[in-house]
């Protein structure tokens, strides 16, 4: 049940200083500063109401009636937002803008396949003989 | 158009990898399924991260250019691989407006959500939520997002982030928090 608030900011900053009194929160919550400070605790019920693990009439407990009546009302705007689509014409824009050939498959040199020919089979035995014997001069002299 | 596309999305049978595989072979306008399929949530990812439907569109045009000239280096999942580059996207957006000093609220937010193509009135609510949505540090609002507007469960938020279902709740409640102090004053 909602009542229209006379003193709404001596009520508010009551109702403030009790929820900031009702649960202590650790330092680790406070690490990102947020403009109005965060001394305003939503009760953990509420959360779990929000979250979909608890009824909405465990949230109403309390002084939680009226941030429940809040989040309603905002879920009626974030409703509307789950329900938007893409503007027309935008998917054929993207179609439009993506190249005309096929995405290019780049394959590693590790995960190519390699093809052995007898020519290239002799030029690589070839190098390795080359090689060596030029490490075996090298050794002896 | 709206019903040619969703024929085509209405394909079940087509997995993400059998599209992919034929768009690699050449057939390009298949690429229209994966975009069909996936365009509404990344949109309405970005458009409430950013503010801006014109800015929306920007991100959602090039993640899917991006998308298209890598998608032979998808593994896994095609829906969460491209909502990470769409996320990416709006991150980066809000970095660089930030770094420029722009006024977020002077140079994004006003005009667009009145156009005709929008399917909501632009109500004060919305304007307000959207401008309290504006000071929220952006993974506070991009896990918001995420569980209240895209509907996500926290299992796969953290999926999708990469990140622990303990710190995206604490990030919610924040978020949560932080909106109530805003916004309680004149809605509550």
């Amino acid at each position: 049940m909602m009542f229209d608030d006379l003193h709404s900011d001596g009520a508010s900053e009551s109702r403030k200083r009790e929820r900031s009194g009702n649960d202590e929160r650790p330092l680790a919550d406070r690490e990102v500063p947020i403009n109005p400070p965060s001394d305003m605790t939503l009760a953990k019920s509420v959360h779990a109401w929000l979250d979909g693990d608890t009824p909405e009439r465990d949230a109403r407990r309390g002084e939680w009636s009226r941030d429940v009546e809040f989040w309603k009302r905002l879920d009626d705007d974030l409703a509307r937002r789950r329900r938007m689509r893409t503007p027309a014409g935008l998917q054929s824009r993207i179609m439009d803008a993506i190249p005309q050939h096929a995405p290019v498959v780049i394959t590693p040199w590790w995960r190519r396949e390699f093809v052995v020919t007898p020519s290239s089979a002799l030029i690589v035995a070839g190098a390795l003989m080359a090689a060596t014997s030029a490490a075996t001069v090298a050794m002896l002299k | 158009m709206r019903t040619t596309e969703q024929e085509l999305l209405i394909d079940q049978d087509d997995s993400d990898q059998r599209i992919i595989q034929r768009v690699l072979a050449g057939d390009r306008d298949e690429f229209t399924v994966l975009i069909t399929r996936y365009s509404d949530p990344l949109y309405r990812h970005a458009l409430c991260m950013t503010g801006s439907p014109d800015v929306a569109e920007d991100i959602l045009q090039l993640s899917f250019i991006k998308a298209y000239q890598h998608l032979a280096e998808v593994r896994g999942r095609f829906d969460a691989w491209v909502f990470r580059i769409v996320a990416n996207g709006c991150k980066d957006w809000l970095k660089n407006i930030r770094r420029s000093h722009l006024s977020y609220e002077e140079d994004d937010q006003p005009s667009a959500f009145a156009t005709p193509e929008e399917e909501l009135d632009r109500t004060e609510l919305r304007t307000d939520l959207d401008l309290a949505l504006s000071t929220l540090p952006a993974s506070l609002r991009e896990a918001f997002v995420m569980k209240h507007v895209e509907g996500r469960s926290y299992e796969e938020m953290a999926d999708l982030l990469g990140t622990t279902v303990g710190a995206l709740k604490m990030r919610v409640h924040r978020a949560r928090e932080a909106l109530q102090a805003l916004l309680e004053e004149k809605y509550a």
